[in-house]
């Protein structure tokens, strides 16, 4: 496949996968107020959220890594410096990822469980660890 | 062909539900394409000097590797690994048919995670 057309596919992936990423750990720490049993439209924004983290977001981290990774191959770029941060930084991503996934069993499979306070700043760190990727990505130091 | 279809799409559908189960999947892959670089691309490249294979087939093993790996971090995020099967699942990916070999304790894993019946 072309460089260029990689690199599009590559990017369409990344910005899918993220959007998932932020708006996940705000939604989810939202279920964790309140000392209440969890409402039916609690139960069903947990469902839609899983339903689209399996249908769009796992999807989106596969296929950028699968994509990522050839381009690297492709362009020669594991012999730069600014790669191997970015993969380590990727890998938090992917690991964080993994998280919010085990975040939604426990969830569904216990109605009084209640995921910790400080995802509540998920968003905020997925930010800036995509913002530091974004700027190795462009600036390649 | 309208059950294939069906069993693949379930199929699917359930490996994208747990990490454990894409971490299967990509086990499979990753072990088949160890299998074809170390059993059929570097014994044409050393006998036959036929060094394409190895140029074709190494990239290939490359990209599955890593996604072998960065599944496994995906899936010991989402918890419920203890630290000898971690071991256990990156050593296996570097000898020939070890992800095969891994593969029943991976669905005995799956499959407690979902809490299904364990067989």
């Amino acid at each position: 496949m072309n460089y260029d057309l990689l690199k599009t596919a590559h990017l369409t992936a990344m910005i899918v996968w993220m959007a998932g990423m932020i708006h996940t750990p705000v939604l989810l720490a939202r279920l964790s107020q309140g000392q209440d049993a969890r409402t039916a439209l609690e139960r069903r924004l947990l469902h839609a959220l899983r339903r689209q983290d399996r249908l769009i977001t796992t999807p989106a981290l596969i296929l950028t890594w699968i994509f990522g990774m050839t381009l690297a191959l492709k362009g020669g770029w594991f012999v730069a410096a600014w790669i191997w941060p970015k993969l380590v930084l990727v890998l938090v991503l992917s690991a964080l990822h993994g998280f919010f996934v085990g975040q939604f069993r426990q969830l569904e499979a216990d109605a009084a469980y209640r995921p910790p306070a400080w995802l509540g700043y998920g968003s905020l760190a997925v930010i800036v660890v995509l913002t530091i990727i974004a700027g190795l990505a462009t600036l390649k130091p | 062909m309208s059950r294939f279809a069906i069993f693949t799409v379930r199929f699917i559908m359930r490996a994208l539900d747990e990490p454990i189960a894409r971490l299967r999947i990509a086990g499979v892959i990753e072990g088949m394409t160890l299998l074809l670089l170390v059993g059929v691309a570097m014994p044409l490249k050393r006998l036959g000097g036929f060094s394409e294979a190895v140029a074709m087939i190494g990239p290939i093993h490359g990209v599955a590797f890593t996604l072998y790996l960065v599944l496994l971090l995906e899936s010991v995020a989402s918890g419920g690994w203890r630290i000898w099967e971690v071991l256990r699942a990156v050593i296996v990916s570097l000898i020939p048919f070890g992800t095969f070999f891994n593969d029943p304790m991976l669905k005995q894993k799956d499959r407690a995670l979902r809490g299904e019946a364990v067989a």
